[in-house]
C-alpha cells in the first residue's frame, strides 16, 4: 500500500506495538465484534474513452471488515477495519487499505490512541476544506469523502472548556489514481509509485496537527492547526516521467475554523483556512446554509435545502475545480421504512458557469440489503474552467448493491 | 409567554415536591374541582418516583408492521444519564444496531424543557458527528410509528395539564387527565394520559394530530419494579388508527446505575459509541 521503504519500515513499527498492545490487554478483554459489508458495483460511463485501452462499463466488488476488542470497562478497544476492492478493468482500483487498525485507552477525560486512524473535521456539505488528517482515496470516489488509514498518534482530552487533541503522523500516504484502464481519466494518467516531495526524508519527520472544538447553545465551534506534508498534490504536466506525471507534494501550514450555529430548522455553516504552501498564503472558504422543510404537503417526508459559497482566493490558479462557485442541493427524505432518500446536487461555476451536476438516490432492501444509485455528470464547461474541462467527458452513473452483516 | 406559563409550571412543580414529605403515607391531590392543579399534581408524582435514577441503560427492539401484516426489525441501545437540575432535561444516547447498514449510528441528545434539545448524530462510515435541528419533533423516528417527540424525555414543564375523571383501566383505577404541549413544533394538539393511581405510572396515551382528530394510542406493559423503586414498562405498543399501521417496542436488559457519567455523553464519545 505504501511505497517508499521508509513507510514500509514505520507502518511495521506501528503493527508491532499495535500487537503488543493487544496481547497487553487481551487479558481483561470480554466482548469480541465482527461485522462488516460486501458491495458490488457497476459503473457505466456514458461518453466514449478518451483513452483507447478504457472502457465504459466496469464491474467491482469490495469487502469492508469491522473487528474489535473491547475490555470490559470499555477502557482498552483493539479495533481493524480492513478494506479491499477488484475491480474487472483498473488495476489501480483492485486495491486493498487498512481503513483502521488502532488501540485505544480511555481513561476519564483522556483518550489516547495509536495505529490507522481516521479523523474528519468540519461541517459543510460540498466541501470539506478543513479537513486534513486523511488523504483521499482517490479511486474510491470523485467526491473526496473516501479516506486512506492514516497511522497516527491520538491524545485527546476533554473538559468543561472543550475538547483538546494532538495528532502526530509519522508517516505520508500519497493519493492514487485511476490507471489509464480506469476512469474517470483525464488522458494521461498518474505514477502511483513514484513521487515527488519538498520536505527531505530526514527532514520530514513527520505531520502534526492540533484541535480544539466545543459547543456552545446553539454553537458548534473547531479550531484546527497543521503542519505537514499537504495531502493535496502538484499536477503538472511538466513532471512527467515515462509517460505518467509524476505528483509533486509540498509542505503546507494551515490553521482553520469550522463553525456551525443551529437554530430551528436552519443550520448556518462555515469553514475557513489559511495555507502556507510553496512560500505562498492562500484563504479559502466555504460558507452557506441548509433548511429543512419538515412533513412537507402534509405528508411525513422532508426536504432539505443546502446552499454553499465556495472560495479559493487564487481563483483560476488553484488546484482544485471549485474557487467561485455556488453549490446548491435538495435533499429529499421518505422517513418510510426503507429509508428512501434522494439528494440532487449541482456546483455552478459563478465565473465560467460550467455545471457539475450529482444525483443520489438510496433505499433499504431488507433488514442487511441496501441499493444506492448515483449519477455525476458535467456540463456546459468552459475550457477556461480547466480542471473541470479534464474530466468533462468523465460523466458516470453508479449501481451498488451492499449486504451488511 | 410560554416561557412565564413554564416558570409557572416549575415553581409549582417545586412547591408541590417541597411539600410532598408531609403526605408521603398517601398522595394528597388537589380537589376534583382544581382540574389544571389536581393534572399537575399527578405528572409532578409520576416525576417524583423517577427521580434519583442517576443512570440507566437498555436495549431495545422495535417491530413495524404495516397493513399487510409485513414486518420490519430496529434494534437501538439507549444510555440515559439523569439531570439532577430539575429545570433542564436528561441526557440521552442512542445507538443503532439493526438495522444493518445504520449499525453504528448514534445519536446524542441534551433535552431542555422548552428550549430548543440539543442533538448530534454521528455517522460511522465518515467518522463524522454533525449537529442535527431538533425541531423535527413531529417526524416518523426510524419509519415507524413513534415521533421523535414520544422518545424525548417527559419532563413536567413541556405540558399544560388538566384532570379529566378518574376511571377503571384493566384491574387498576386511574387518573385521567389532558396534557397540552407547550414547546414548539408538536404534532399534537393535546394527548390523554391513562396513570394508575397507585403506582402513578402510564398505562395509555391517545394521541390528537393538529387537526384534534385521534391520531395514535399507546398502551405500556409489563412493568416491573427496578431497584425497590423504579418502574419501567418493557412493552410499549404504538397503532396508528389512520394507517393501521402498528410499532411494538421491547425493552430487555435494563440496567441501573452502571456508573455512567458526563464523560459518557460528550461529542467527543459519540465517536466511540458502537
Amino acid at each position: 500500500m505504501v511505497s517508499t521503504p521508509h513507510n514500509k519500515i514505520l507502518h511495521i513499527t506501528f503493527l508491532t506495538s499495535l500487537s503488543v498492545a493487544l496481547a497487553c490487554n487481551i487479558g481483561n478483554a470480554s466482548e469480541f465484534d465482527f461485522e462488516g459489508e460486501i458491495e458490488g458495483e457497476w459503473r457505466h460511463f456514458l461518453n466514449n474513452p478518451s483513452s483507447s485501452a478504457s472502457h465504459d462499463d466496469f464491474t467491482s466488488a469490495s469487502a469492508l471488515l469491522e473487528l474489535g476488542l473491547y475490555s470490559d470497562d470499555g477502557a482498552h478497544a483493539f479495533i481493524a477495519k480492513p478494506f479491499a476492492r477488484i475491480d474487472n478493468h483498473d488495476e489501480n482500483r483492485t486495491h486493498a487499505d487498512l481503513r483502521e487498525a488502532k488501540y485505544r485507552f480511555v481513561e476519564g477525560d483522556f483518550e489516547l490512541t495509536v495505529g490507522l486512524d481516521k479523523v474528519f473535521w468540519g461541517v459543510t456539505e460540498f466541501a470539506h476544506i478543513v479537513d486534513i488528517i486523511n488523504q483521499t482515496d482517490n479511486v474510491e470516489s470523485t467526491d473526496g469523502e473516501q479516506k486512506l488509514g492514516q497511522p497516527m498518534l491520538t491524545g485527546s482530552y476533554v473538559s468543561d472548556y472543550g475538547t483538546f487533541s494532538a495528532f502526530f503522523m509519522p508517516t505520508f500516504r500519497p493519493r492514487n489514481f485511476a490507471s489509464a484502464d480506469g476512469r474517470p481519466f483525464v488522458g494521461i494518467a498518474v505514477d502511483n509509485d513514484t513521487q515527488t516531495y519538498e520536505a527531505s526524508r530526514a527532514e520530514d519527520a513527520g505531520d502534526i496537527a492540533l484541535r480544539y472544538s466545543h459547543s456552545w447553545d446553539v454553537i458548534d465551534l473547531g479550531l484546527g492547526y497543521f503542519d505537514g506534508t499537504s495531502r493535496d498534490p502538484i499536477i503538472s504536466l511538466a513532471n512527467i516521467q515515462d509517460g505518467k506525471i509524476v505528483p509533486h507534494y509540498p509542505l503546507r501550514e494551515q490553521i482553520s475554523l469550522d463553525a456551525q450555529a443551529t437554530l430551528g430548522p436552519w443550520l448556518l455553516k462555515l469553514e475557513a483556512l489559511h495555507q502556507d504552501e510553496n512560500n505562498e498564503t492562500t484563504d479559502r472558504v466555504v460558507a452557506g446554509f441548509e433548511y429543512s422543510f419538515y412533513g412537507i404537503f402534509s405528508t411525513s417526508t422532508d426536504l432539505g435545502l443546502v446552499m454553499e459559497y465556495l472560495w479559493d482566493e487564487r481563483g483560476d490558479d488553484s488546484p482544485h475545480p471549485f474557487a467561485d462557485d455556488l453549490g446548491v442541493g435538495l435533499r429529499w427524505t421518505a422517513n418510510d421504512i426503507q429509508s428512501t432518500t434522494l439528494l440532487a446536487g449541482a456546483i455552478i461555476d459563478l465565473e465560467y458557469d460550467s455545471l457539475a451536476i450529482s444525483l443520489e438516490a438510496e433505499r433499504r432492501l431488507n433488514n442487511s440489503l441496501k441499493v444506492s444509485l448515483e449519477a455525476r455528470i458535467q456540463d456546459q464547461v468552459a475550457q477556461q474552467d480547466s480542471l473541470l474541462y479534464a474530466v468533462k467527458d468523465e460523466d458516470f452513473t453508479r449501481l451498488r448493491l451492499t449486504y451488511y452483516f | 409567554m410560554k416561557l412565564k406559563l413554564n416558570r409557572y409550571i416549575v415553581s409549582m412543580a417545586a412547591l408541590y415536591m417541597a411539600i410532598q414529605p408531609a403526605y408521603a403515607a398517601g398522595i394528597a391531590l388537589p380537589p376534583e374541582d382544581q382540574a389544571e392543579a389536581r393534572g399537575l399534581a399527578i405528572a409532578v408524582e409520576s416525576d417524583r418516583r423517577n427521580i434519583g435514577f442517576h443512570d440507566t441503560e437498555s436495549d431495545m427492539k422495535m417491530v413495524l408492521t404495516n397493513q399487510n401484516g409485513d414486518e420490519s426489525t430496529r434494534e437501538i441501545r439507549f444510555s440515559t444519564l439523569e439531570n439532577e437540575n430539575p429545570d433542564d432535561g436528561d441526557w440521552n444516547l442512542m445507538v443503532f444496531d439493526e438495522p444493518r447498514d445504520v449499525a453504528g449510528t448514534a445519536m446524542l441528545t441534551y433535552a431542555h424543557i422548552l428550549d430548543a434539545d440539543e442533538q448530534w448524530m454521528y455517522l460511522p462510515a465518515l467518522k463524522r458527528v454533525k449537529r442535527i435541528s431538533s425541531v423535527n419533533k413531529s417526524g416518523p423516528f426510524m419509519g415507524s410509528e413513534f415521533a421523535y417527540e414520544d422518545f424525548s424525555s417527559q419532563e413536567v414543564g413541556k405540558f399544560s395539564y388538566r384532570w379529566l375523571r378518574d376511571e377503571a383501566c384493566g384491574d387498576r383505577t386511574c387518573h385521567v387527565s389532558e396534557r397540552k404541549p407547550l414547546y414548539e413544533h408538536s404534532g399534537y394538539t393535546r394527548t390523554i394520559s391513562w396513570v394508575d393511581t397507585t403506582d402513578y405510572q402510564a398505562r395509555k396515551i391517545d394521541y390528537y394530530d393538529r387537526k384534534n382528530a385521534l391520531l395514535k394510542t399507546l398502551t405500556f406493559d409489563d412493568y416491573k419494579l427496578y431497584m425497590d423503586k423504579y418502574w419501567r414498562p418493557h412493552e410499549m405498543f404504538m397503532v396508528n388508527h389512520v394507517t393501521k399501521k402498528t410499532t411494538n417496542l421491547t425493552w430487555t436488559d435494563i440496567r441501573f446505575q452502571t456508573g455512567l457519567d458526563a464523560n459518557d455523553f460528550s461529542k467527543n464519545s459519540l465517536k466511540r459509541a458502537r
